[in-house]
């Protein structure tokens, strides 16, 4: 049984200037007892989530909106598990994929099979896996034997087809995704849609951010809108 | 979903930083050892790729600084060559893999970020691949031993069984020093600059390329440098074929030493360092 259950949830970015990332400055503060470094005794933080509870059940779709810098990504990124909250608690059940970044794991100097082991490594997959799903992965790609050449020979087109090809073949019950992604050339933009579509219908919960509304719309059951890390409006549509 | 069971992300933020400490370099060490195993053959295939010799320039390198060292210094030492050349070698080679742990502790969160701040993964994965890494580099290296050795052989004793218990325990400390090192280097960007300007200092107090013996009544200054006992547990059984007990000891402290600070160091810093990077 999936399900995200988010209480009081806050993330807090500490901002260091110079002075209070370097050692220095640690040991002048120390050692003047604060007189000559008395602007770094306070540390600046952005408080990106501010106590935030939520909770996502079986079944749900949700679409996070807001501005930018209201807290889309930091959200995912927790819910993913990359940070760890400063406050509150989180429970994440069930098996999560995250479709952050499409340049995850990638190497330019590799080819195209070494990166879809790569990638695969990456998103959690074991080895033996990740085997079972080259063959597939390699004909969703349509890259042919230029799988075998280095990616760094590859058009950014077919980049992101790779990038997207391993990112959706693994079975997750809760998929975390950063914009909805747009790939290739017409043909393939209307196979990765399908393969995208399937994707999400098997996952149990998706989270995805985005600025097209009509997107959202499509996919999503319910409705998120963020500002400056709080939960403004909440409706099920 | 049950042959993914040991991914299955499910996780809460309430458990005691302790345990989660302890389950990072657990579960670092085994259910992600496929990830830092490829990674760390990945980053040795790169400098391989492009390149006729790949990482045997680091042997080339060596071997010509053994080679050129070990001329000019038995000269001035006033020591045979077939004695002192073995003796410069295996120091060299154990030093190069001890200094690179050192250095390269410093940026192993660093290196990772994009992961980092994208996948949830043990911290304990990017030290491994540091520390495996550097491992497999240490064998290209010691491509200069077995022929030094061939060469200048003293004939093989019974001590040389722990040889590979000396490279372990040296592997292991390397882990400690990447999970310390590297939570402070990502809150203190000036650490690492530190650190190689000390390894550079640290080069030359250390019995490397000179014999402890000739500070005659002032081997205090060896017996008290660390770097010593790790070079002289894999040299001492290698030349000698003595069991080195003193070193041993040294070296057993110092890793349990460290295992406790690492252990503490990431209880109190681990859920920081996505932040820090």
């Amino acid at each position: 049984m999936s399900y995200i259950k988010a209480e009081n949830l806050s993330i807090e970015f500490p901002l260091y200037t110079n002075p209070s990332r370097s050692l220095k400055g640690k040991v002048l503060h120390a050692t003047t007892g604060g007189r000559m470094a008395s602007s770094h005794g306070s540390r600046a933080v952005v408080r990106a989530i501010d106590n935030l509870t939520l909770n996502i059940n079986k079944g749900e779709r949700v679409g996070l909106l807001g501005h930018n810098g209201s807290g889309k990504t930091t959200l995912l990124r927790v819910l993913v598990g990359a940070y760890e909250p400063v406050s509150g608690c989180l429970d994440v059940n069930g098996r999560v994929a995250s479709l952050l970044d499409l340049s995850l794991g990638m190497d330019h100097d590799a080819t195209g099979y070494e990166n879809i082991f790569l990638r695969g490594l990456m998103m959690g997959l074991s080895p033996a896996e990740i085997h079972a799903k080259t063959d597939e992965i390699a004909e969703f790609t349509e890259l042919g034997e230029y799988l075998d050449m280095p990616v760094r020979t590859y058009s950014s087109g077919m980049q992101l087809r790779l990038a997207f090809g391993v990112s959706t073949s693994i079975d997750a019950d809760i998929l975390i995704m950063d914009e909805w992604l747009s790939v290739g050339d017409a043909a393939f933009s209307q196979k990765a849609a399908q393969r995208l579509d399937s994707f999400v219908k098997n996952a149990s919960i998706l989270i995805i951010a985005s600025h097209d509304m009509a997107l959202l719309e499509r996919v999503c059951n319910r409705k998120i809108v963020l500002e400056q890390g709080r939960v403004v409006s909440d409706d099920y549509i | 979903m049950n042959q993914v069971s040991k991914l299955r992300a499910t996780f809460k933020s309430r458990r005691s930083p302790f345990l989660s400490a302890v389950h990072d370099i657990k579960k670092g060490f085994f259910t992600y050892t496929a990830v830092w195993v490829v990674l760390g053959w990945l980053d040795i295939k790169q400098r391989y790729r492009r390149s006729v010799l790949g990482p045997f320039w680091l042997t080339i390198s060596t071997s010509v600084m053994v080679a050129a060292l070990g001329l000019v210094y038995s000269g001035l030492f006033n020591q045979p060559l077939k004695d002192y050349l073995p003796y410069l070698a295996v120091g060299m080679i154990v030093w190069t893999l001890l200094s690179t742990l050192l250095n390269e502790a410093c940026a192993v969160f660093i290196m990772a970020e994009g992961m980092i701040k994208q996948v949830r993964m043990p911290l304990t994965v990017h030290v491994l691949r540091m520390v495996w890494r550097n491992i497999i580099i240490f064998f290209h290296n010691a491509v200069v031993l077995i022929f030094v050795l061939l060469f200048f052989s003293r004939g093989a004793s019974a001590a040389l069984f722990l040889i590979p218990f000396a490279l372990i325990i040296i592997a292991l400390n390397g882990l400690w020093l990447g999970l310390i090192l590297g939570v402070f280097c990502s809150r203190f960007r000036d650490i690492a600059p530190i650190i190689a300007n000390f390894t550079q200092l640290v080069f030359f107090i250390t019995p490397i390329f000179w014999r402890p013996e000739a500070l005659v009544n002032r081997a205090w200054l060896a017996n008290l440098n660390p770097f010593y006992h790790f070079i002289e547990i894999v040299r001492s059984p290698l030349l000698q074929g003595n069991l080195p007990i003193e070193s041993w000891e040294v070296v057993i402290s110092i890793t349990i030493l460290l295992g406790v600070l690492a252990v503490f160091v990431l209880t109190k810093y681990r859920h920081r360092v996505a932040y820090w990077v």
